[in-house]
């Protein structure tokens, strides 16, 4: 395994049901991402991309293969360790924000710090919400906010423990064009500035173009990698 | 437009999908119209009854069972409510997509009225046959109209409320629009500043208290019917512990006496008993010669009309101290101004009053004068007037002894009470029994009105705790994707089930003290009334351990299910499902 490599991915399967309803969700896919590496991986609806994504992430976990997050096979990992390493590595943004509505911006964005039994610091908290320009709506409830404001938020959470690797399921997909590419600037920003790996799934061929690389996916296969231009 | 085949099947499918569910609503209503029907039963039997024999005491059990009623039908209604709700908003999907082809509300109405009515009607039946049976068992006159007319009433009632308590949800259901976003969003309307130092220093305590405070309505009507439930059992069972059966049973037994011999009716109405009495002196001189047998207290009454009122009044011959007559033109007498009839009759006498006085004795009538020598104040016995023995001659040329009181040694021996039973016994006309018969007898009777009474508040704190098991469930779904976020934030499966115990444990914790804290004050307030009331020394407060010990065995195993449905559902439950439905 390359010691560059943060993500290793080695001939996953995911396979949902059982006999004739089976449905082969991922189909011996491997794939390794390096640190700092700003990934997007696209493909269309029902190809698996997000069932990939979720398995990086240990939400979910493969009927068969191997994922390596720094060094660690995360389907080793079981209970309380999964979730400490979960926590410590990754963090999530999901296409619908995800939110938690009865806690308010700052809590929400505080919520895995105060999971991990972490003091929120405070400099980096603000310098987040600052860069989020989320500061005028700290003591807002979500249901207040606007889908752009919605995901910033969502963003903000998945950097609050610093993670190595953030993991962005169609960030963009519920947002408007304008919403959208100040969210993947915001992204770009992050991945200069802080060093973190970003693997993005999207349907939008723009957004992935940001991306340093681009994996595509068909039918559960890697159906073709290359660099974006 | 009435209900089509299509809307009744829909209806019917419906049932069958949500069979678990529809099963335990039907049980609660069941339970409900069952405790509904046979309480309102008693009530008006009751109440019949009073009218004829013109006694309070079937009344006032008649107004605590009313009481009862009321909760039985809030607990009923909250459980209906939260139950139907979540058999409702889990299938919301399901509603929009029959809009989405074209069902109009009034149809989903139908289809949801169908569901409502063949649930409740099917189950509501049963309850009341049940309830009707139980209130055969009642010692109480039958009163057929009033059986129907309850039962019908209460199918009625219970309807009624559930159409109620479902009213809301079902409103919700025939305004679903195509574009809602069906997402059970649980915002709090009120602002708050961010708290950051609740949320991570523990965060899962922090995140329970804000699902508790932002429950609104549902939260604080499950307490309420907690606490209503809860309270009224504790306080139910107070009185029912404070009956002391020993106590009881010895205010009969009078003297301190420890058997019984008394005439088989009223010697006042039977010229026969006047003139001729079981009560002969060789029987007393046979029963004075048994080994054991310490004393005879003999008692005798008459009936006597006072010429200022027209109720009939009793003249005893008892252990008080009365004079004896000086001349024949008056009987002294003492009243005993404790006795509740005196304290709640119209008529109050004082020291030197003449009454006259007309004294019935089969047919022997005598106009008498009787002098108010003084008072006593024994407020827990039942006679009001009394005088000397010696006197009886002034008062009717008949006379019979109406019981003998017999005091006996302690260690009295079996073949000694056979004796004494063998001396009365074959007397018709007198009947013998002993302190021991009765206590136990009393205690029988007194176990199965607990056992009774014990099944009726289980019933009760059932339905309430079927309600917390429900609200667990029905939390466990609303919150099934935040519970996902928060696993995939970090969360462990500890602090997931934690954070579903919390609401409920601070449910269990706030009913359970407002119950205690209120139902024991109230409990000590009820039998204070009840004993002096009833005028019973036997009524004394106890603090109903038993109970509380049987609630808390019944939390612990409510509190147990829940562990192990809240553990089954995380275990089998992935992030992603959770996340993602």
């Amino acid at each position: 395994m390359s010691t560059l490599s943060t993500v290793k991915v080695e001939n996953l399967h995911k396979t949902y049901g059982e006999g004739q309803v089976q449905t082969k969700a991922l189909q011996g896919i491997s794939v390794s991402v390096n640190k700092g590496e700003f990934v997007a991986i696209v493909g269309t609806s029902g190809s698996g991309k997000s069932t990939l994504l979720h398995i990086l992430g240990g939400i979910d976990s493969p009927t068969e293969g191997k994922v390596y997050i720094d060094g660690t096979e995360i389907s080793d990992l079981k209970g309380n360790d999964l979730i400490k390493f979960r926590r410590e590595k990754i963090g999530y943004i999901f296409q619908d924000f995800n939110l938690v509505p009865i806690l308010t911006v700052k809590e929400n964005i505080c919520l895995p710090a105060g999971l991990a039994g972490k003091k929120v610091d405070k400099d980096y908290y603000k310098r987040i919400i600052t860069a989020l320009e989320l500061t005028e709506k700290e003591d807002v409830y979500p249901n207040e906010l606007s889908g752009g404001q919605q995901q910033r938020v969502a963003i903000a959470r998945a950097l609050i423990n610093r993670p190595e690797i953030i993991l962005a399921d169609e960030p963009t997909g519920n947002l408007d064009k304008a919403n959208s590419n100040n969210v993947i600037k915001l992204l770009k920003k992050i991945n200069s500035e802080y060093g973190q790996t970003i693997i993005l799934i999207t349907h939008d061929q723009n957004v992935a173009s940001e991306a340093d690389r681009i994996l595509q996916i068909e039918d559960g296969r890697l159906a073709d990698e290359h660099n974006a231009y | 437009m009435s209900i089509t085949h299509i809307e009744k099947t829909i209806a019917s499918r419906r049932i069958r999908k949500n069979r678990t569910k529809s099963v335990l609503l039907g049980i609660i209503i069941s339970a409900a119209v069952m405790l509904f029907t046979a309480i309102s039963i008693f009530c008006v039997e009751s109440e019949i009854e009073l009218s004829k024999l013109g006694t309070s005491s079937l009344a006032d059990i008649a107004y605590v069972l009313l009481a009862f009623l009321v909760v039985v039908i809030l607990t009923a209604g909250v459980s209906v409510k939260s139950i139907y709700e979540v058999l409702l908003v889990n299938d919301m999907i399901e509603f929009r997509r029959l809009k989405l082809i074209g069902a109009t509300s009034d149809q989903l109405k139908r289809i949801v009225g169908r569901e409502r009515r063949t649930i409740f009607w099917s189950y509501a039946l049963i309850g009341a046959i049940l309830g009707v049976v139980i209130s055969l068992f009642f010692p109480i006159s039958k009163n057929i109209p009033a059986i129907i007319l309850c039962s019908v009433a209460s199918l009625v009632v219970m309807d009624i409320v559930v159409i109620g308590c479902t009213g809301k949800i079902v409103k919700r259901v025939m305004n679903v629009s195509i574009s809602d976003d069906l997402a059970n969003i649980q915002s709090p309307k009120k602002k708050r500043k961010s708290d950051i130092r609740g949320l991570t220093k523990n965060p899962v305590s922090f995140l329970g208290k804000r699902y508790l405070f932002s429950g609104g309505k549902r939260t604080v009507l499950t307490l309420f019917s907690l606490t209503l439930s809860f309270m009224l059992s504790f306080v139910i069972f107070s009185v029912i512990a404070s009956f002391d059966e020993d106590k009881l049973a010895k205010s009969e037994y009078r003297h301190d006496s420890d058997f019984i011999v008394a005439l088989m009716g009223n010697p006042s109405n039977d010229d026969e008993w006047m003139r001729s009495s079981p009560f002969t002196p060789g029987l007393e001189q046979k029963i004075r010669d048994i080994s054991g047998v310490e004393d005879i207290v003999k008692f005798k009454c008459l009936e006597v009309f006072f010429e200022t009122d027209k109720d009939t009044h009793t003249l005893s011959s008892g252990d008080v101290d009365v004079s004896a007559s000086a001349d024949d033109s008056v009987v002294p007498i003492i009243i005993n101004e404790g006795a509740y009839w005196y304290q709640n009759g119209s008529t109050k006498y004082s020291e030197g009053d003449r009454i006259e006085a007309e004294v019935k004795a089969g047919d022997d009538h005598k106009k008498v004068t009787l002098l108010v020598e003084g008072f006593v104040n024994s407020p827990y016995d039942l006679n009001i007037y009394y005088t000397n023995e010696d006197n009886w001659s002034k008062l009717t040329s008949l006379t019979c002894d109406q019981k003998w009181y017999i005091k006996a040694d302690d260690d009295i021996s079996k073949d000694s009470v056979e004796e004494l039973k063998g001396l009365v016994s074959p007397n018709e006309d007198l009947s013998i029994s002993s302190l021991s018969d009765y206590t136990a007898q009393l205690k029988d009777v007194f176990a199965k009105v607990r056992v009774a009474i014990y099944i009726v508040c289980i019933i009760v704190c059932l339905f309430t705790l079927i309600n917390m098991f429900d609200l667990t469930v029905n939390n466990m779904e609303k919150r099934k994707k935040d519970i996902g976020i928060y696993r995939a934030l970090g969360m462990s499966d500890r602090q997931v089930s934690i954070l579903n115990y919390i609401e409920i444990g601070f449910l269990i914790i706030l009913s359970g003290l407002g119950g205690i804290l209120i139902g024991t004050p109230l409990g000590r307030a009820i039998c204070k009334i009840l004993a002096d009331t009833m005028r019973s020394e036997y009524l004394v407060y106890v603090f109903p351990l038993r109970f509380l010990i049987v609630y808390i065995i019944a939390l612990i195993l409510i509190v147990l299910i829940m562990r192990r449905y809240i553990k089954a559902y995380v275990t089998n439950v992935q992030i992603v499902e959770n996340i993602y439905g």
